[in-house]
């Protein structure tokens, strides 16, 4: 510690003063020659603990009171000759001690410096270690951490890809290979040992028809760095067939270049078979109440068929009789055989007309058609129904209607079911005309709207909301699927069909519109 | 009156049919004449001859069936055969209870359909003789005095002359010439005959006390 400057130089004539105060008194009893040894102890002293400055100052004093007490002549500064050499050795080895002490006073002082700055530094030095030490502990916690949290989000992703049948991998540019996640091996049916393989391993397995599109789609990526997503099949080593919807995705480096291809592929084996079933079903329904609404037409159909069945044979027994005559007449039995003949047709036609109704379609893709010609259709096919009940006809066709993508058998069903459903509406004894009208306008949005209305008892209040549910009927014999089917037509051709009660006057009116064909190719 | 030839109608909506029809029933030595809706025939004049009416059941506008309605209505006897494309039980039920004279499924053969008109014709020939007898004794009866008129009924319950002399407040003689002018005026060979008559125009004896 610093002692004040004051205190250090006030060091050198207290000490002095002490010791000069003891040689005086050692004289004065005459204890022993004066001698200055106590003053170089005061000198020694004084530079040990006050420094060299209050040393030089001591050995000042010290001559000073050497000179005026102890050399003679006492009490005075004067100095004798023989004294002098004396004086001057004296003066110079206070000097020498003062140095000497101070010296050694300082490199004392340097030394417990050193030493305290070195115990700081180590307390720091550790202090920082602890520190260090401290932190790496946390860090090898964190990273621990992290590395479980990566080590379960991998357990995660895995689970989830697993779950969720969706595999990723990564096509690397440079070197060609694809890299595969475990359940893009399970999906593609690759070893672990294939993690990491040429393309060609997948690709090979692919049905022909879909690799054409999955090749120009992933050279197309890398190209032109275009997202992609595909569905194709690829046939497993078992013999079975998966149906594979892949997305993927180019990724850039720094200097621009696709590095890789990264993407996903799902396995929508499941999902395809059971949208096949319930296409199937669907499409099974479907028939099950085309043939119902055929057998509510049977009577139409015997008669159609056997009008012209009675015109061949009514025709055929008078060339009979013509023949049996003596005289034949060429001209009546050309005529009758030609009747034949046309009648034969019509039938023929007839039955083409049921059978195109009744075929079971596969819910193939549509195609471009106009729905004029499909309610002509379905007209021809009802009209002896409609005459039967009495009702007049008033259509009102749009001319240069647009054209609509669609099934014609499922969309003729649709119309049947609305014109047989009118009929029906109007055969009770209302004692209103019994009107039918039928219309196809363009609506607006680029839409095609096809109206059929009656002018029968209408819908029900209580019931008009559910008229179009699965199983409603208020027919006795109805099988309450024509309208609930109808919908899931017109739906999943993108239109709607709903119902309403003719405006201003009695009966329902049933409306559906589709999607232009225009509107959509936009 | 017997050479009177008979008409063969048709109705039917079918173009086709109708000429098949046509056809055949003309070369069975019938007079045809088609036509398309009842509606048609209806407007059609009608002469005066044996006749036999094919008929479809499904026609627009007016049914068949409703056009047999209206003929009975109109008390105009028409023999009619039935030809439909798809006939069902009550159809025919009701359409033989109405007095068709057949009902045929189309298609049919020409043996059943001539047949058929055959029986129509006949029972419109006998029809129309049954109307000319009647129209005939309702013309002898018209030229009967009131007197003779009244004698008429009790001649034909069986009462001797004396009986009805004195029901009616008078001689015997008187009567007895009285029958001989109903006997006479309507060409009665015998009683027996008149009785016929009697009951063929519907002429009841009084009640008697």
């Amino acid at each position: 510690m610093e002692r004040s400057a004051l205190a250090r130089w006030a060091l050198a004539p207290v000490l002095v003063g002490i010791a000069s105060a003891i040689d005086l008194l050692l004289q004065t009893y005459d204890i022993r020659r004066p001698t200055p040894e106590v003053l170089l102890a005061s000198i020694v002293i004084t530079a040990w603990y006050a420094g060299a400055g209050p040393g030089i100052l001591a050995v000042t004093l010290a001559v000073l009171s050497l000179l005026y007490f102890f050399l003679p002549p006492s009490n005075s500064f004067a100095i004798g000759r023989p004294d002098l050499l004396y004086a001057v050795s004296y003066v110079f080895f206070a000097l020498l001690t003062d140095w000497f002490s101070s010296v050694r006073r300082r490199t004392e002082r340097a030394l417990e410096q050193a030493r305290s700055d070195l115990e700081i530094k180590v307390a720091e030095r550790t202090a920082e270690l602890e520190g260090r030490n401290e932190t790496l502990q946390l860090e090898i916690a964190e990273r621990r951490r992290v590395e479980e949290e990566l080590r379960r989000s991998e357990a995660y992703l895995a689970q989830a890809q697993r779950l969720s049948h969706t595999g990723s991998w990564a096509w690397n540019a440079s070197s060609g290979q694809v890299s595969f996640s475990q359940e893009a091996l399970r999906i593609y049916g690759l070893s672990s040992a294939q993690a990491v393989s040429a393309p060609d391993v997948v690709l090979r397995e692919i049905f022909a028809e879909d690799r054409a599109a999955l090749e120009s789609y992933v050279t197309g990526a890398f190209r032109d760095r275009h997202d992609f997503e595909i569905d194709y099949r690829i046939g497993m080593r078992d013999g079975t067939v998966r149906y594979l919807h892949s997305v993927g995705r180019p990724v850039v480096n720094g200097s621009g270049e696709v590095a890789e291809l990264i993407g996903t592929t799902m396995d929508v084996t499941d999902r395809k078979l059971a949208e096949q079933d319930l296409q199937e079903a669907k499409s099974q329904l479907a028939h099950v109440a085309r043939v119902q609404a055929m057998g509510e037409l049977t009577a139409s159909i015997a008669h159609e068929i056997n009008q012209p069945l009675a015109a061949v044979v009514a025709n055929a027994d008078a060339c009979i009789r013509l023949l049996a005559n003596e005289t034949i007449n060429m001209k009546e039995l050309r005529e009758a055989v030609g009747d034949i003949a046309e009648a034969g047709a019509r039938a023929g036609d007839v039955i083409a007309r049921i059978r195109a109704f009744l075929r079971k379609t596969p819910p193939a893709a549509g195609c471009r058609l106009n729905l004029n010609g499909v309610i002509q259709e379905v007209l021809d096919l009802t009209r002896s129904e409609i005459d039967r009940h009495e009702i007049s006809v008033r259509c009102k066709l749009t001319r240069r209607l647009p054209e609509v993508q669609g099934d014609r058998v499922e969309l003729q069903q649709v119309i049947l079911n609305l014109v047989m459903n009118s009929v029906e509406a109007m055969s009770a004894d209302t004692g209103r005309p019994r009107v039918l009208a039928i219309g196809s306008a363009t609506a607006g949005d680029g839409a095609v709207e096809v109206t059929v209305s009656d002018s029968g008892i209408g819908l029900p209040a209580e019931t008009s909301g559910r008229v179009f549910d699965a199983f409603f009927t208020t027919k006795p014999d109805g099988l309450g699927l024509g309208l609930a089917i109808s919908r899931s037509i017109i739906e999943s051709h993108g239109g709607r069909l709903w119902a309403v009660n003719s405006e201003g006057k009695a009966g329902a009116t049933f409306r559906f519109t589709l999607p232009a064909c225009g509107a959509e190719a936009a | 009156m017997n050479e009177e030839a008979p008409i063969v109608f048709v109705v039917d909506d079918e173009k086709l049919v109708r000429r098949a029809l046509e056809r055949l029933i003309r070369s069975a030595g019938f007079e045809v004449r088609t036509f398309a809706s009842a509606r048609d025939f209806l407007s059609a004049g009608r002469p005066e001859a044996p006749a036999c009416l094919v008929l479809d059941v499904r026609l627009p506008d007016l049914s068949g069936m409703d056009l047999q309605q209206e003929l009975m209505r109109a008390g105009d006897y028409l023999p009619i055969v039935f030809v439909t494309g798809h006939g069902d039980i009550p159809m025919t039920v009701r359409a033989m209870k109405a007095g068709a004279v057949e009902f045929l499924t189309k298609p049919f053969r020409d043996q059943d359909l001539l047949g058929a008109i055959e029986q129509g014709i006949r029972s419109s020939r006998a029809a129309r003789e049954h109307r000319k007898e009647i129209l005939a004794l309702r013309q002898c009866y018209d030229s009967l005095t009131a007197r003779e008129r009244e004698v008429f009924p009790l001649v034909t319950s069986g009462l001797l002359n004396k009986q009805i002399a004195v029901r009616l407040g008078t001689s015997e003689k008187t009567i007895k010439v009285h029958r001989g002018q109903v006997m006479h005026k309507m060409e009665a060979a015998s009683l027996a005959d008149l009785v016929r008559m009697g009951e063929k125009l519907g002429i009841r004896p009084p009640i008697s006390d």
